[in-house]
């Protein structure tokens, strides 16, 4: 019983108590008690990433990505600032601006966590008319054998890079450097057939299993 | 008996493209044909006037020949014998009366410098280390060595108040205190020389004109640290500069004050060059820490800990600029109070800039912490040619900001630049002129943010191409009423919401342009005109 | 087959003054690099062999830094400085010039191979801007009318 407790942290999330055991980060001690903080390069499977800056929280003043901070006894945790809305609106907006492509024709369609993260922050679609849409269109990698990957919809969370890279086979790697980084798929694809884990754990809709 | 005399020619990458190597060999010839067994010829770093290059210096008068031809070189020698006259057309000419300034310690351009970083660039053959010797070389290292402990020489870093001159400011003597408690039986020491600053040469400058300086004060970093092993990061874009460093190790192992038992003393330290590979983000700390273990240039996001605790191959890792190092031989020899004598407040010595642009005397210049704008820009850039008015002043690279008229007064200093809404940076400081559109500007370094993002963070990566698509649209008259206040919204979101600095500082060249010229916005996007003529498709 | 063969004989050289540690992957990239002036797709094999990593992984570190080129370059590499300094002075109009002059844009090399044009972000000549480097000779206080006589002299030879 005294072993139990001293490996347990109490923290406080927009006012809420929360006990966790000590090692969780701090967007997973809000996910284990059903706090919804925004996340789309998270996988609990792989490391995290802290690319997409959905997750940022204020704690102690500073604004910190959720998933990379460590979870501390006595922390207080605000996920809902005015300032941390804001940004996340404005995230998501520019994602969906540069997404160029239609929820409609997408096979992921209502498993998408971009789409359930646009429904739950309601981005406003008039207020984004001033952006930019993003102009150039990327072809789609139908070479794998078993699946296409879809750089336009591609968000670069690289789950499908560590997945693969955890799995031992080094296919799916970054290829590039800033706006126009891609995944490439290069190697021994005959391992994918059984795996295929990059599909089922891709976020969004980059990555269509071939049989659709 | 004639006296020694020193031809110093002067050999930066800039000079060398204006032919100085020729001149140097035709100036050996007439020297070997006259037989002047009492001058010297020696090829220099550089010597800060590049505008007037090549340069050719005449010692121990102090004698400075600007644009010399190849076919001036014979008049030169002939003014080293009895009797000689200098060639007064190859003397520097005040702009504004015409006079003629035989001696480059009365060229304007000079006189209100204070070289002290630079006091070997342009003065000493960099490949030759009895040079370095001679004008005290490697004496900071033997008192640090013998007269000094850890604890004493990082204390006269803290006291001398310098802080890291690669851009962020971060006071040294602390980051060296940090890394000097971490436990480890193995520790770093790195040189961050891969100056990405597009418009940037001063630590090429210095790489290239005295290597060793540096090299001393990485090895009373490692001694005071505790580390055995050095390494300078040189971007790829440096040749001349790895060869010189090269050099330089070679020929300080060779007098022993590199290896083993350094001085006699228990301390090994051993320093090697790592060649970028062309990344301006890897002029970030943690992404250049990635691209050394062989990986792709990302940085690494907060909450992380400190380099100087946790850095390369998970070891207590010092990284410092190489203007930081180049300043540290200076405070150990003459102490933490003669560094601090010159400067503000709370920005100790001397700041070191490239002066480019549209400003008469471009060039690699150093001055007192604390000077104004105005006398930089001014009395040691001599103003701006063509009779043309001066319209802005960046500085900081592609992190900083832009700067009017009405500040010309400030001080520069580390605080005053952040708060004006610019930053010291690496140096960089280029002039602009009423011919030179501000949104054009903001667009330029845009352009370059979004080449450089190393692409992992949604703020930056399409946040950054988001802002370039705007202003792109803006400069060829397809601005939205609505763009001025988008621009300073998805500012603020990237400066908050990004990764890494390189992420948090991209907006501010917008931020500054709005902020002191948002009436060149406004006509750019309300009347479809370029106040400054540069946009093809607008009107002027 | 004699290339390849001497294609492997390089590659084998290069790599023998290593130890095969991961973090020796840039360097050696770069060696690569200048020795062929490109990365041939066999070097990246080659070498994920000898780092026990994935070609996919090298292309990854390789894709990500400006000084490696995947495909071959042309025999004279033109750099057109877009340093600030550069650009404040009119290297707009001296890429546009030169991208006029040999028919390729920014990135392209010449079907003949004889020549690459590309930009650098510094070359840290910025008091004689615009400047250009065509291979390592920088050409610095560049105007129209240089730029025309370099290429039409280069054209000749």
């Amino acid at each position: 019983m005294g072993e139990m407790i001293k490996n347990q942290i109490t923290l406080f999330i927009d006012g809420l108590e929360v006990i966790v055991e000590k090692g969780v980060s701090v967007l997973e001690a809000a996910l284990k008690n059903n706090i919804y903080i925004p996340h789309l390069c998270y996988c609990p499977d792989v490391k995290p990433f802290g690319a997409c800056r959905l997750c940022l929280v204020e704690i102690n003043g500073q604004i910190l990505p959720s998933c990379l901070t460590p979870a501390e006894d006595g922390m207080i945790v605000k996920t809902k600032t005015p300032d941390i809305e804001r940004i996340r609106k404005i995230i998501l907006e520019l994602l969906i601006a540069n997404h160029h492509s239609n929820c409609r024709h997408c096979p992921s369609s209502g498993k998408c966590n971009l789409q359930k993260i646009r429904g739950r922050l309601r981005v406003n679609v008039k207020r984004m008319r001033p952006l930019r849409m993003a102009k150039e269109k990327m072809p789609i990698d139908t070479s794998n054998p078993v699946f296409d990957y879809d750089p336009n919809r591609c968000i670069l969370c690289g789950v499908c890079v560590q997945i693969c890279e955890k799995k031992g086979n080094n296919i799916a790697n970054f290829f590039g450097r800033g706006y126009v980084t891609k995944v490439i798929f290069l190697g021994d694809t005959s391992k994918c057939e059984v795996c295929q884990q990059c599909v089922t754990k891709c976020p969004v809709g980059a990555l269509i299993s071939k049989k659709h | 008996m004639n006296k020694m005399r020193k031809i110093l020619v002067c050999h930066g990458t800039g000079c060398i493209g204006g032919g100085a190597e020729q001149i140097f060999s035709l100036l050996e010839k007439e020297k070997t044909r006259l037989n002047l067994s009492n001058v010297v010829l020696k090829r220099t770093g550089c010597h800060g006037f590049c505008q007037r290059g090549p340069l050719v210096i005449v010692e121990p008068e102090g004698i400075l020949y600007c644009k010399v031809q190849p076919q001036d070189v014979p008049e030169i020698v002939q003014s080293l014998l009895p009797g000689g006259n200098p060639p007064q057309r190859l003397f520097y000419h005040d702009p504004v009366t015409g006079d003629p300034i035989p001696y480059y310690r009365d060229i304007t351009f000079y006189k209100k410098q204070q070289r002290r970083v630079l006091r070997n660039c342009g003065r000493i053959d960099p490949e030759d280390i009895e040079d370095y010797l001679e004008r005290g070389g490697y004496q900071a290292l033997q008192k640090a060595l013998m007269e000094m402990t850890q604890e004493q020489i990082i204390d006269e870093v803290k006291r001398s108040g310098l802080r890291g001159l690669g851009g962020a400011g971060f006071p040294t003597g602390k980051k060296w205190e940090v890394c000097y408690k971490a436990q480890s039986d193995e520790k770093y020491v790195i040189c961050n020389g891969d100056e990405g600053d597009p418009g940037a040469f001063q630590d090429r400058s210095l790489m290239e004109g005295d290597p060793h300086s540096i090299l001393e004060g990485m090895i009373i970093a490692g001694f005071a640290v505790g580390a055995k092993k050095g390494f300078i990061y040189v971007r790829a874009e440096y040749p001349l500069a790895v060869k010189r460093l090269k050099i330089a190790i070679n020929q300080a192992k060779e007098k022993g004050f590199l290896g083993k038992n350094i001085l006699g003393c228990d301390f090994d330290f051993d320093i090697e060059i790592f060649q970028g590979a062309g990344a301006f983000v890897c002029g970030e700390s943690t992404a250049l820490i990635e691209s050394m273990e062989g990986k792709r240039g990302m940085p690494k996001p907060h909450p992380r800990p400190r380099l100087a605790e946790v850095g390369l191959w998970g070891k207590p890792t010092l990284i410092n600029n190489v203007k930081t190092f180049a300043n540290i031989p200076l405070i150990i020899a003459n102490g933490a109070e003669w560094f601090a004598s010159i400067g503000t407040e709370k920005s100790k010595g001397t700041a070191i800039f490239s002066l480019t642009g549209k400003v008469v005397n471009s060039g690699l210049i150093e001055v007192p912490m604390g000077i104004k704008l105005r006398e930089i820009i001014y009395d040691i850039g001599g103003g701006i040619p063509n009779g043309k008015a001066f319209k802005a002043v960046q500085t900081g690279g592609p992190s900083g900001g832009c700067l009017p008229a009405r500040l010309l007064d400030m001080p520069v200093d580390f605080d005053s630049l952040t708060e004006a809404g610019s930053m010291m940076g690496s140096g960089g400081m280029v002039v602009m002129d009423e011919d030179t559109c501000m949104v054009d500007v903001a667009r330029y370094f845009l352009e370059f943010t979004v080449r450089e993002s190393c692409g992992k963070c949604i703020p930056c990566r399409v946040g950054t191409k988001q802002m370039y698509d705007i202003l792109d649209a803006i400069t060829k008259g397809e601005g939205k009423r609505e763009d001025i206040d988008l621009l300073l919204e998805l500012s603020e979101v990237i400066k908050r919401a990004s990764l890494c600095a390189l992420g948090q500082t991209a907006p501010n060249p917008v931020l500054t342009t709005i902020r002191y010229f948002r009436e060149e916005y406004e006509a750019h996007i309300f009347e479809k005109r370029c106040p400054a003529g540069v946009c093809d498709r607008l009107t002027r | 087959m004699k290339e390849e063969k001497k294609e492997e004989k390089l590659l084998k050289e290069i790599l023998a003054l290593y130890k095969s540690n991961k973090s020796e992957l840039i360097p050696i990239l770069l060696q690569v690099q200048s020795t062929f002036g490109y990365l041939p797709p066999k070097s990246i094999k080659v070498i994920a062999r000898f780092l026990n990593m994935s070609e996919s992984q090298i292309y990854a570190v390789a894709s990500f830094y400006t000084q490696f080129r995947l495909t071959p370059l042309g025999k004279k590499r033109v750099s057109v400085c877009r340093g600030t300094a550069c650009h404040i002075r009119g290297a707009s109009h001296i890429l546009r010039e030169i991208e006029r002059i040999l028919g390729l844009k920014e990135g392209e090399t010449s079907a003949d191979l004889e020549y690459t044009l590309d930009t650098v972000a510094c070359i840290g000549c910025c008091a004689l801007a615009p400047c250009l480097k065509i291979n390592d000779k920088v050409y610095g206080e560049m105007t129209i009318e240089k730029v025309r006589e370099i290429f039409s002299v280069s054209e000749k030879q």
